[in-house]
């Protein structure tokens, strides 16, 4: 038995600061659970999950007075009920106690019902306090009293003692004596700073060390979800309820004590062993609420003492027992347990487990094992618990709370039904409870074995065997009964059954003289003629197979194919002989035998049942290519029970729009054995025939891979008003273009079909509406079983996530000369008759409730990026709801990393790169897609499946992550939050994935509101992840603010001697005239963007007797060069002679002449004041804001004659911090640059203003120094 | 190792010590002193359950495995004295 450390001590003394009696107001830190409570409530304020209510009858009435004086006398007891929660300047929360607060009494009367609705719901202002609401209620069974609370100053513990005090202060009122009650020795603020002195020490280093080992490489729990996952998730919940028996909880309470566990363990082992078979998943993460009160001194105080802390269970190995999965959960609470001061925000951050908007960091899956409660008083006439029915709220995904109610566990499932169905829980909870019943029964059983089989509603066995007759005597006796009906038609005419059968008899006859029989493989290669069925019948006819070979194919692998087959022959079409390696096996080229000399009547039977009727190569993206065998009796099967789906018989004209190399072809058997006709025609790679194939031969029924149908409905599906049936085939079916097919096609039946190759070409079929958004895959077809089971084989529950498996009579007997592979994907069948086998798909699919089977994905295509298990068929079933017509996604290995593509077809008016941003609307932001390719259409393999390596690379400009920022903002935006990670960050990097955590996020937004001087939201850091998105969205809502007729115009213009392309903003001012004075302002964007200097020229002009002004922006190529540009010494000689030129060209009339002047901030105030000083010709002045002017050489070299500039410098006083390399604070160089400026007779003005190095700063001074320096003359000389 | 019933009760109320975290600030507590009130939770009395175990080389018997075995370090002591074998005999 591992032996466990105890949890650390805070070493720290406990203390109150108080003195005896002082109801001054006071500051405390907040708790680490209160700080994520306060940030949680910052998120969203329409609505409030963390609100926590309780109530209480007075069977003996309700004193209206005593009850104000025991509320009183508890606010005054508890600081916590007169704190309130503030955010500071600098990002930080503080909570004060006020010295009085009051607490009101709603007295609601018998319309208590909205009022205690009312209560429970609104959320509060956590400024205000008391976060407390009473109200008074006369229910049917009398008095009784509600309160609501939010969590920050509360928990289910501080209830009981709220109830205690309140009703002691209460009896002490009504009887007129002092209250009895234990004294308090510290409050709740007294802990929050005594845990903050641990937290803020470099004790917690281990405990992190912890966290962060036990995390490493964890996986998060994907529940399978009933409805996709929104951005937008709200508060609802709904919650199934269900109970273990007295004597099965009394059993679990002795295995708990028997295995060293308490309760509380046990019924998370449950939970594990539930969610482990409920998605699959050996790595099982989930969250725990613990109470923790790790002082004596804490047990007699109302606040928030809950830590969260992750569980994270191995539930891997085959004979798992539940003592096992007890014991270790049991290991891994003790260690969570010992280390559960490390708050969880730290270890978000320390795994980089982001903060996904909308979704809980690390888990989604929460356990919360209500454990010592306190009763009430017992007495007669005391208040008992009063719990009013109210909404439920759900604050996780789904979350279990458990509590032994008259010696029952009651397990209480709450889940968001946004995602879930109350089937689907209502199946885990079953699953759940019978877990913990069976394995408190038997303990030391294998997991797998407590499965039990049924409970699925999965159909078991049972179904009649497929009739034995072959499609060579359905097909002889189809001809011999109606000989005259068309059998086929198409390219190179008709051939009606008699003579189809009378045709196929020669050839088989002149097949068999070559050797072909019973056991024979025989290759084909044919064209798209209506040959093709003689061919094929006269092959199986023999008793042998028929192997389809794609003439495309490189002659080196059709010669292996062959030869790995066992080919004794191969048919092919004459215009594609040539293409056929002539060495590999005979050729017989259609047409060239003479066959008029043999017998036309029915050779005798040869292919029995168990024969092979045809081989299927199945390319798999991987390895070499494999050959699905498939017997006449899963033909047989296909074919016997096809007209109980498929409109195929006597007047029905069938097309698949395949190739015969891809098993769908198979499927023209159907009609062929029914007596329906069929269709053999090309129709063009991209079926641009396809309409008139199926207008000239009457298609009444149509078989279509789902690539085709979005194919088809984007390009208008008129043309195939006339059919009857219309089924589409694959796993994932566009549920837009199922539903624009049953729409536009009213008189035909829309079928979803889904089956692989090893299970004779279908297995399952859909015909019903399509269901949350997903077209499942439907139902087995006759003679079919499909079950969904859990990684022990077991029937997975409905819901639950598992691999489909399929049996019946379909199956292939395997792939052909590969018994290894065989074996490995044929397994024998549980629960079929004895000997019998079930083909692993390799597919995952739940049950659901009515009994279809739901696609979920390839198991082989889950992929896990950034710690996701991402189903990318979810993302490419978003993409396809926001309007592309069809949608690959991959996991690619780029050199940054594993990154999500998509690959996108879509029509012109979809905008691909917004796309995007429309699946920001839908989807968690580790589903959206780093790439997004637009591509013509989906290449296809010659099955038609997504030919995943045809695909185009992504290769990426440069790496989105790692480049330099693009403006003056995303820099300084990404300057500010690295500072709050304490590492940098990048401006294309994700806040979230490189250490930052919620609680960081008002420090970082802080930093922003400082540098903006503006209010921006908190929770904008939640959906702007990246200091590039960041400063997009900042910018998102300022207007330029300008007059009616002054416009700014955004260019793009290149410097001969700079380089690069680069932003360029002109503001032209309203009716300018000749005289029209010049700023040039450099770091442009910044000015424009964010300070809004054009909007501040425009109004000085108009409103100030400011001189007509136009202004350029120029801005620097990209972020990274502009302080080697803004410092170059040729810097002012490109103003001079490269920009102003240029804008006097764009400005035209308005500005032909005169000098400019120069505005910079920073390091642009350093390059504005040399333009002035070096550039008289070019510029009369200039405006330099906070710039560091000490540290650089700034007038010309030699020296030249003064020419005096009127020079604006300007600093805050808050730069007086800011030392430059010459020793100077930046206050002082800005004077003692002015002071050596005017010396040398320059009209030069200081000013000092307040705000720091920022935009704010700059922004409130510019008015001030543009209307100083643009000032007419005549106002200059009466200064 | 003779073992007499005092340092069995100063053992359990180290072991105690320990696990709850008691006297780290001088908190002092008694033989008859209620451990779930002082803030023992049921995972930390499964620890203290487990180091007891550990410490005495015994495995309590199922009727000692309830909540009010671990009341007090007198309770506790009595359980270990009762599990082990008869006082004064080599452990």
């Amino acid at each position: 038995m591992p032996r466990f450390e105890p949890r650390p001590t805070n070493p720290f003394p406990l203390l109150t600061d108080r003195a005896d009696g002082e109801r001054a107001a006071r500051d405390f830190p907040l708790s680490a659970g209160q700080e994520r409570l306060w940030w949680l409530r910052q998120l969203d304020s329409s609505h409030d999950q963390y609100h926590i209510t309780g109530g209480w009858r007075f069977p003996a009435g309700l004193d209206p007075s005593a009850i104000a004086t025991a509320l009183a006398g508890l606010a005054r007891r508890h600081d916590i009920l007169r704190t309130r929660f503030v955010l500071r300047p600098d990002g930080t929360t503080a909570q004060e106690v006020a010295a009085e607060v009051e607490i009101p009494v709603v007295r609601a009367g018998r319309e208590w019902r909205a009022a205690v609705e009312r209560a429970a719901s609104e959320p509060f202002d956590l400024s205000r306090p008391p976060l407390l609401r009473v109200v008074a209620a006369e229910t049917e069974d009398g008095p009784g009293l509600f309160v609501a609370l939010h969590h920050i100053v509360t928990d289910r513990w501080s209830m009981d003692v709220l109830a205690r005090d309140l009703f002691e202060l209460y009896d002490a009122a009504t009887a007129g004596r002092a209250p009895r009650l234990p004294e308090l020795a510290v409050q709740y603020g007294d802990y929050a700073r005594w845990q903050q002195r641990l937290l803020d020490s470099d004790l917690l280093r281990p405990g992190l060390e912890h966290w962060r080992r036990t995390l490493a490489g964890c996986e998060r729990l994907e529940l399978p979800t009933d409805r996709p996952r929104t951005a937008a998730a709200d508060g609802a919940g709904a919650s199934v309820v269900v109970e273990l028996p007295e004597e099965a909880t009394a059993a679990m309470t002795a295995v708990a004590w028997r295995a060293r566990a308490s309760p509380g363990v046990v019924v998370t082992a449950a939970l594990v062993a539930a969610l482990s078979a409920f998605t699959g998943q050996d790595d099982v993460v989930i969250g725990a609420i613990v109470s923790d009160r790790p002082r004596p001194e804490l047990q007699d105080l109302i606040g928030f003492f809950v830590n969260t802390v992750v569980l994270r269970v191995d539930a891997s190995g085959r004979e798992l027992t539940f003592r096992d999965v007890v014991a270790r959960t049991r290991d891994v609470w003790m260690a969570a347990d010992a280390h559960q001061d490390v708050p969880f925000e730290r270890i978000v951050g320390a795994v980089g487990a982001g903060a996904e908007q909308q979704r809980n960091p690390i888990f989604d899956v929460v356990v919360n094992h209500a454990g010592d409660r306190t009763a009430l008083a017992e007495a007669p006439g005391a208040p008992t618990w009063w719990y009013p029915e109210l909404p439920v709220t759900a604050r996780f995904d789904l979350s279990l709370t458990t509590q032994l109610v008259d010696g029952r566990l009651r397990a209480t499932f709450v889940y968001r039904p946004a995602l879930f169905d109350e089937t689907t829980i209502a199946a885990l909870a079953d699953r759940y409870i019978r877990l913990l019943a069976h394995g408190a029964a038997a303990p030391d059983r294998p997991l797998h074995e407590l499965g039990p089989a049924g409970e699925s509603g999965m159909p078991l066995g049972g179904e009649d065997p497929a009739p034995r007759a072959t499609v060579v005597e359905l097909v002889e006796a189809r001809a011999a009964l109606h000989p005259d009906d068309v059998a086929v038609t198409g390219a190179g005419g008709e051939l009606s059954y008699g003579e189809l059968n009378r045709r196929a008899n020669r050839l088989a006859r002149h097949l068999m003289e070559r050797g072909v029989g019973r056991g024979r493989v025989v290759g084909v290669c044919l064209d798209q003629t209506v040959e093709r069925f003689v061919v094929l019948l006269a092959i199986v006819k023999c008793g042998a197979a028929y192997f389809p070979l794609d003439p495309d194919f490189p002659p080196d692998r059709l010669r292996f194919m062959l030869s790995d087959a066992g080919a004794v022959l191969t048919i092919v079409s004459p215009s594609l002989a040539h293409r056929l390696p002539a060495d590999a096996t005979p050729l017989l080229v259609l047409g060239e035998p003479d066959l008029t000399g043999y017998d036309a009547g029915n050779p005798p039977l040869a292919a029995r049942p168990g024969d092979l009727a045809y081989l299927i190569s199945t390319s798999g993206s991987t390895g070499a290519p494999k050959s699905v065998a498939v017997p006449h009796q899963a033909l047989s099967r296909l074919v016997a029970g096809a007209p109980r789906y498929l409109d195929i018989g006597p007047g029905a004209t069938f097309l698949q729009a395949g190739p015969l190399t891809f098993d769908v072809s198979v499927l023209e058997w159907t009609p062929l054995a029914h007596g329906g006709r069929v269709v053999v025609t090309g129709t063009g790679a991209l079926l641009e025939d396809l309409e008139a194939v199926v207008r000239d031969h009457g298609v009444t029924t149509l078989k279509l891979v789902s690539p085709q149908l979005d194919l088809l409905v984007e390009r208008g599906l008129s043309a195939l008003s006339g059919l009857r049936q219309l089924v589409v085939g694959g796993d994932v079916v566009n549920p837009r273009s199922f539903r624009t097919a049953r729409e536009l096609l009213p008189g035909c039946r829309v079928t979803a079909s889904y089956g692989p190759t090893e299970c004779t070409v279908l297995a399952t079929v859909f015909d019903g509406d399509s269901w949350s958004g997903r077209v499942p895959i439907g139902h087995a077809i006759p003679h079919t079983r499909a079950y969904v089971l859990d990684r022990d084989l077991n029937p997975a529950p409905v819901g639950m996530r598992g691999e489909i498996h399929l049996a019946g009579d379909g199956l292939a007997r395997g792939y052909h000369g590969r018994p290894g592979l065989t074996a490995q994907a044929f397994v024998p069948d549980p629960y079929g008759p004895p000997g019998s086998r079930m083909y692993r798909t390799g597919d995952v699919g739940r049950l659901l409730p009515g009994g279809a089977i739901d696609f979920l994905g390839r198991a082989d295509r889950q992929v896990k990026v950034r710690g996701y298990r991402i189903e990318t068929s979810e993302i490419e079933h978003a993409l396809l709801r926001h309007g592309a017509t069809s949608a690959v996604v991959l996991r690619a290995e780029l050199d940054t990393g594993p990154a999500l593509v998509a690959y996108v077809v879509a029509d012109e008016s979809v905008d691909v790169p917004a796309l995007r941003g429309r699946l920001r609307a839908t989807l968690p932001a580790y589903m959206i897609p780093d790439h997004l390719v637009r591509i013509p259409r989906v290449p296809l393999t010659a099955n038609n499946k997504v030919d995943r390596t045809a695909l185009p690379p992504v290769t990426p400009a440069r790496s989105a992550a790692a480049a330099p920022a693009e403006s003056g903002l995303e820099a300084r935006v990404a300057e500010a939050w690295s500072e709050v990670l304490g590492r940098v960050l990048a401006a294309g990097e994700d806040f979230f994935d490189h250490g930052g955590h919620s609680l960081l996020v008002p420090r970082a937004t802080a930093a922003v509101r400082r540098l903006l001087g503006r209010e921006v939201p908190l929770r904008l850091m939640m959906r702007h992840r990246t200091p590039a998105a960041y400063a997009a969205a900042l910018l998102a809502g300022s207007l330029p603010g300008l007059g009616a007729d002054s416009r700014l115009e955004r260019l793009t213009w290149h410097s001969r001697t700079l380089g690069g392309e680069r932003r360029v903003d002109l503001f032209v001012p309203a009716g300018a005239s000749g005289g029209t004075r010049l700023l040039v302002v450099l770091d442009g964007s910044e000015f424009v963007d964010v300070m809004r200097l054009p909007a501040i020229v425009d109004r000085l002009v108009r409103d100030r007797g400011v001189p007509p002004t136009a202004a350029v922006f120029i801005s620097p190529a990209d972020w990274s060069s502009r302080r080697r540009e803004l410092l170059d010494e040729a810097y002012a000689d490109v103003l001079a002679h490269e920009l102003i030129p240029q804008a006097r060209t764009w400005l035209g009339e308005r500005c032909r002449s005169g000098r400019a002047t120069a505005v910079g901030a920073s390091l642009g105030a350093v390059a504005a004041l040399r333009a002035a000083l070096r550039r008289p010709d070019s510029f009369e002045g200039a405006v330099a804001l906070s710039g560091p002017l000490s540290e650089h050489r700034l007038g010309p070299a030699d020296a030249s004659p003064v020419s005096p500039a009127r020079l604006f410098l300007s600093a805050s006083r808050e730069e007086a911090d800011i030392v430059l390399d010459d020793g100077l604070n930046l206050v002082e160089a800005v004077k003692r640059t002015g002071e050596e400026l005017a010396g040398r007779g320059h009209e030069v003005r200081c000013a000092y203003g307040d705000g720091g190095h920022t935009y704010a700063a700059w922004e409130s001074m510019l008015p001030h120094a543009i209307s100083w320096v643009l000032r007419e003359d005549r106002a200059r000389d009466v200064r | 190792m003779t073992v007499s019933q005092e340092p069995v009760a100063e053992t359990v109320r180290l072991i105690v010590d320990k696990q709850l975290n008691l006297s780290a600030h001088g908190y002092e507590f008694g033989a008859d002193d209620d451990l779930w009130a002082l803030g023992m939770t049921s995972l930390t009395c499964m620890g203290l359950m487990l180091a007891v175990e550990d410490t005495f080389r015994i495995e309590l018997p199922e009727e000692a495995l309830k909540e009010g075995t671990f009341r007090t370090v007198g309770t506790i002591t009595a359980a270990v004295e009762a599990a082990r074998p008869a006082s004064g005999t080599k452990v």
